[in-house]
């Protein structure tokens, strides 16, 4: 009777097991490779000084760098190698311009003078290159659309970049100074990186709820006012049916940059190819508010300056905006058109929010990191939104309720009813979004 | 989308596109022979020097599919590979693709023929006598 008992017991514990097994997903290939690129991405120095893709392209920052997120490295960060590695501190990298203006060094004209023959350029943000890289002229990837060796293609860029940025010396000798990624990693790295941000483009126009936004993105689409939408169609990196082209828009052209300013030495840069022809290629602007310094030389701060450079004479006399006809467009109307600018990179980052705060919410998948961390870069990005929003005075009930998102976020990062808070949260972001879009 | 007429949207990229199909980025130097991505094993040809026109401006070589004499001309970029022997590699010249030597050929815009001109050409450094 007893062994019975027993026996019924361990069936009956064995039914409850059983049924309590969560089911085993089905096989993800495509979120295998994505995990293995983000590995590769964020860990992976290929041999070399310590850099890895992600330290010039940190996700918390979204994918970029400026000078305030540089500022708050740990001085020995790969970042800043060419302060500390001795064969690196001569014509690598040119730490003043890193650490006040976010840029670096690139050879896009050759590697035969080192000290004379190169380029200071920003950081450009790897998000929606799925939308962006694209054209019937072949794959545009970089501030000149010819970034990557080989075939130019995104998957062929990481090689470029490790030659470039995470060499031991300047010597750049393979399987001495660093290693070439396999074609396995490019694979991965590459997957990775199209799975970052928007995924598609938008279809303007957007039903905006804020007035001055909405006669932002009328002059935007207007093509006698702003004609932004003739380079940046739906404010995207996109031009109709020429995909993502290149233009010379006179940019190098501008006064007093920054950068020239400081008296250290920034070679004129001519764009894209060797010899090039000052041309740069167009990027999408939906990210734009909350990645500045904007254009390939860091050469203007805010997005309202860098909408006012297009009533400015270096493009009117550029050969784009000659084509154009010149632009024309006062104080109000280019901070109406900043202001859509930043309303559509607020819905974006809303958008990236809400994926984070769901993907915390699922069960453990290769596409996604675990919870806590999606929950810190959730927080990451409503602190953009809040300051994209605020700094343009726009949509204060959307800034609240972004404000009680961020509060939610840190709650449920440490752990106080976790799936409850996010939640809340969620809820707080669709209240968010709806101040702004109808 | 407000309407935008599809010919101001031409014309406008017509006149600012680029006409170059492809603009190599010149990292492509430290990449050694049959290692180029996207490129070794599609797109070039890897083979062995076997005449050179210096005043012609034409090299010809053979390789897997047979011979091909390829133009160079003044944007023509020449890379000497030393990587097999752990030295940087170097910009060199056509006057440096010696006779059976090693090369690899990528011509511009992947376009073969007689009037085809090469966007790169690497070429193997000579091993040391003593190894």
């Amino acid at each position: 009777m007893k062994a019975s008992l027993v026996v019924a017991a361990s069936l009956l514990l064995l039914m409850f097991f059983s049924c309590k097994k969560p089911p085993i997903p089905p096989p993800d290939p495509e979120g295998e490779l994505i995990a293995k690129g983000r590995q590769l991405f964020f860990n992976e120095t290929f041999g070399g000084n310590g850099r890895t893709c992600g330290t010039c392209h940190p996700a918390e920052n979204n994918f970029t760098l400026d000078p305030a997120f540089i500022a708050n490295l740990p001085p020995n960060d790969p970042l800043f190698v060419a302060e500390f590695i001795p064969e690196l501190e001569s014509n690598f990298e040119n730490p003043r311009l890193m650490r006040e203006f976010a840029m670096i060094k690139e050879n896009l004209d050759g590697f035969s003078s080192l000290d004379s023959i190169f380029t200071m350029r920003g950081i450009p943000h790897t998000l929606g290159l799925r939308t962006t890289v694209a054209s019937p002229d072949g794959p545009r990837t970089g501030w000149s659309g010819d970034g990557a060796p080989g075939d130019g293609s995104l998957r062929s860029f990481a090689v470029g970049a490790v030659i470039q940025h995470f060499t031991k010396t300047l010597n750049r000798i393979p399987d001495v100074d660093f290693r070439l990624p396999t074609n396995d990693e490019l694979d991965a790295l590459e997957a990775f990186q199209l799975s970052l941000g928007q995924q598609e483009e938008l279809s303007l126009p957007l039903a905006l709820k804020g007035i001055v936004a909405s006669r932002g993105q009328e002059l935007f689409l207007d093509s006698t006012a702003g004609k932004c939408n003739l380079c940046h169609l739906n404010a995207g990196a996109n031009s109709g049916d020429r995909g993502n082209a290149n233009f010379n828009t006179g940019v190098e052209n501008l006064p007093d940059q920054p950068a020239r300013l400081t008296g250290e030495l920034v070679p004129f840069d001519n764009g894209f190819g060797a010899p090039g022809d000052s041309t740069f290629n167009a990027p999408s602007l939906i990210e734009a508010a909350s990645t500045g310094p904007f254009f390939h030389n860091n050469s203007i701060e805010t997005i309202e300056g860098a909408v006012a450079f297009y009533d400015g004479e270096s493009f009117n006399n550029s050969p784009s905006g000659r084509f154009l006809g010149g632009v024309e467009l006062d104080g109000t109307q280019i901070v109406e058109i900043a202001a859509f600018l930043r309303v559509i990179n607020t819905l974006e980052n809303i958008r990236q929010i809400r994926e984070l705060l769901e993907g915390s919410l699922m069960p453990p998948s290769p596409r996604r990191e675990p919870p806590s961390r999606l929950l810190e870069l959730a927080l990451r990005k409503t602190d953009d939104a809040i300051k994209v929003l605020a700094a343009g005075g726009l949509r204060p009930t959307a800034v609240g309720h972004l404000k009680h998102v961020r509060d939610l976020t840190i709650e449920a990062l440490k752990g106080h009813q976790m799936e409850k808070r996010v939640k809340e949260a969620l809820r707080e972001l669709e209240h968010a979004r709806g101040d702004i879009i109808v | 989308m407000k309407s935008v007429s599809k010919f101001a949207i031409m014309a406008v990229v017509v006149l600012f596109a680029i006409t170059a199909v492809s603009a190599q980025k010149l990292t492509e130097r430290y990449i050694p022979i049959g290692k180029s991505p996207g490129l070794s094993g599609k797109h070039t040809i890897i083979g062995t020097v076997t005449a050179v026109d210096r005043p012609g401006k034409t090299l010809t070589c053979i390789y897997s599919g047979g011979s091909v004499t390829v133009k160079v001309d003044k944007n023509t970029k020449f890379w000497m590979d030393r990587s097999k022997q752990k030295l940087t590699n170097l910009d060199c010249s056509l006057g440096d693709c010696a006779m059976g030597r090693t090369i690899e050929i990528k011509f511009r815009n992947n376009e073969r023929g007689p009037e085809a001109v090469a966007e790169w050409i690497k070429v193997e450094a000579p091993q040391p006598e003593n190894q």
